[in-house]
């Protein structure tokens, strides 16, 4: 069977990648990871059912990172993805068996890397012949990817929470369990979300106990003449050992993508060579890390293949994120990584250009925004907030999500954006003004900082004295692309949030019946066009 | 301007289709194909794009 592959929005034909990824992952690479996620579910049933005294050390942490590998855009590199299910079979193996009949996946067996690619090819998405409960089970799967996500870069900081791991082992055993009707896995798709939030606060608790809270922070757009190394994802231990490291060698440090927000923290601002932010969302680096010249270090996703050697040779990948080809940096057994090998390149490469000039504000989260709680309420008691809109999300490269800036850019002055994610690229660059000094967009930070809106909301319920989040004057307007997005989704499901319009096209993996659901109970929509939805939205 | 695609690689994936309307369709084998030859003048810029934004780059615009 050949590959296929729903887990992102940019999926082919909104329905399956079968011959490549979009992503650009190969047959191989996507037939690696889904057996990567075959062997994490058996590992997983033997955990719940056998309930080992004593896991290994590194089980919940591989776990983790196995989930983490797969998400898109993270790893392409096929050989790191067979170490990892080799890594993981050996766990597995280490585990006392339960008594009982187990299921393949924990059973398995598999040594070279023709077979893995044989056995990948019986036990794919597909194998699952039940759309709905096909449906159900990817969803759950993709939601505790993204959960994962979040828990490793919390770990890396330090903090663990012992539910969310142990979440991890009985969501993934329930996708192999065939008992299970599909009102049992809407319960577990629920009970995702439950865990999402505690991973999100888990990961918001890290970084801000560790780098300080978000404060209302300018950043730099434009360049400076020295040489410089560019850091796209999401870790931000990765970024202070980089700007640890870098700091008084002459080499600057810019953010692309996902990264900016980490501006905003106090702990980063320190250092003087932490230059600014350079480009926009993910998708854009094709165009943007030519010009950029200097090294580039992936510290997560979203990796686009590299459309030259040029741009290849000075990619550099560390922890989950991979690409074959680009020198992978590897922490050593403290959590250290060396990054002395990229400072030397960029010393030799040429500065950046400038692709931008100026400025733009961010770091509006929870703690920040809550400072600002007075004149929030009174503006909107006043009537000089009608309405927040929630935009949160991903961007991407499909032309349907220039709907998002036309949206931005019709809403009517009296409004507020919350945002969180590099969906913000859409139109954080608009010039929106501002509503008594309050920005007209408020950017709380990563994907994972949508907590930090869910938080705000949640304070905002308190203030007005309501009993229903639904009934405050918030829409969610939400734009997706990768699992992280899953889970932030499925979190705000769980937070009782009702009414997301979720773009610029529904998830390739609902079926029409679970997608009835979702529209049913939870009143889910897509978009429209952004006059229609505006109109909507305001009651107009 | 002229636009060709190198079919036989092509994924299916629609981009081109969705970024470029009036040059790139979808054929009924699943690949995108060019139906515009030379490529309108007003869509230069869209064509261009969705050569740029192909996952395969199988397109080709000159």
């Amino acid at each position: 069977m050949s590959m296929f592959c729903y887990q992102c929005q940019e999926t082919a034909g909104g329905k399956g990648c079968t011959m490549r990824g979009v992503c650009g992952k190969t047959e191989e690479v996507a037939k690696l990871q889904d057996l990567l996620i075959y062997t994490l579910k058996g590992i997983s049933e033997i955990v719940v059912k056998g309930k080992p005294a004593s896991k290994p050390a590194e089980l919940d942490h591989e776990m983790l990172n196995s989930l983490f590998i797969t998400i898109t855009n993270a790893n392409f590199d096929a050989a790191a993805i067979e170490a990892q299910i080799r890594q993981m079979m050996a766990l597995r193996d280490s585990l006392p068996m339960p008594v009982g009949l187990l299921h393949d996946a924990a059973t398995f067996t598999a040594a070279t890397r023709e077979e893995m690619l044989k056995k990948a090819a019986e036990i794919g998405v597909l194998a699952t012949v039940n759309e709905d409960v096909r449906s159900l089970r990817e969803m759950i799967t993709y939601g505790v990817k993204g959960m994962a996500a979040y828990a490793e870069h919390a770990g890396n900081l330090g903090k663990t929470d012992p539910a969310v791991n142990a979440f991890v082992y009985e969501s993934l055993a329930a996708t192999l369990d065939d008992s299970l009707t599909a009102d049992d896995l809407v319960a577990l798709t629920l009970k995702t979300g439950e865990n999402g939030v505690k991973a999100m606060a888990l990961l918001d608790e890290a970084n801000t106990s560790r780098f300080g809270n978000p404060e209302i922070t300018e950043v730099e757009l434009g360049v400076r003449g020295n040489p410089a190394i560019l850091i796209s994802g999401h870790d931000l231990t990765d970024l202070e050992q980089l700007l640890k490291q870098t700091q008084g060698t002459g080499v600057d440090v810019y953010t692309h993508s996902e990264m900016l927000p980490a501006h905003y923290y106090p702990a980063f601002k320190k250092y003087p060579n932490f230059a600014g932010n350079y480009g926009n969302a993910w998708w854009k680096q094709t165009e943007e890390f030519g010009p950029f010249h200097g090294p580039i270090l992936f510290t997560t996703n979203c990796i686009v293949p590299p459309r030259s050697d040029e741009v290849r040779d000075r990619i550099f990948t560390t922890g989950s994120a991979g690409y074959p080809g680009c020198r992978h940096i590897v922490a050593d057994a403290n959590g250290n990584k060396d990054f002395s090998e990229m400072i030397a390149l960029a010393k030799t490469l040429p500065t950046p250009e400038a692709i931008e000039t100026g400025s733009i504000v961010g770091g509006f989260a929870h703690q920040q925004v809550i400072a600002l709680a007075d004149k929030v309420v009174e503006a909107v008691r006043s009537g000089a907030i009608r309405k927040f809109f929630v935009m949160a999300g991903c961007d991407g490269r499909m032309k349907s999500r220039a709907y998002y800036t036309e949206f931005a850019e019709k809403l009517p002055k009296d409004t507020v954006i919350l945002t969180a994610g590099c969906a913000k690229y859409r139109y954080n660059k608009l010039n929106l003004g501002d509503i008594g000094g309050i920005p007209r967009v408020l950017d709380a930070g990563q994907c994972n900082d949508s907590y930090s809106l869910a938080i705000i909301a949640l304070k905002l319920k308190e203030v007005f004295g309501l009993t229903d989040i639904n009934d405050l004057p918030i829409v969610f307007n939400i734009a997706w692309y990768e699992q992280k997005a899953v889970i932030v989704l499925l979190a705000l499901l769980y937070l009782g949030v009702k009414n997301i319009h979720l773009g610029p096209t529904l998830p390739g993996f609902l079926s029409p019946n679970v997608a009835k659901v979702l529209v049913e109970k939870f009143g889910i929509a897509g978009i429209g066009t952004a006059d229609d939805d505006i109109a909507l939205f305001l009651g107009d | 301007m002229k636009a060709s695609i190198d079919r036989e690689n092509c994924i299916g994936c629609g981009l081109c289709e969705e970024t470029c309307p009036a040059v790139f369709r979808m054929a009924q084998d699943g690949h995108a194909e060019v139906y515009t030859d030379p490529v309108p003048q007003a869509e230069e810029n869209a064509a261009q794009e969705a050569r740029d934004n192909c996952p395969v780059s199988v397109i080709t615009v000159e």
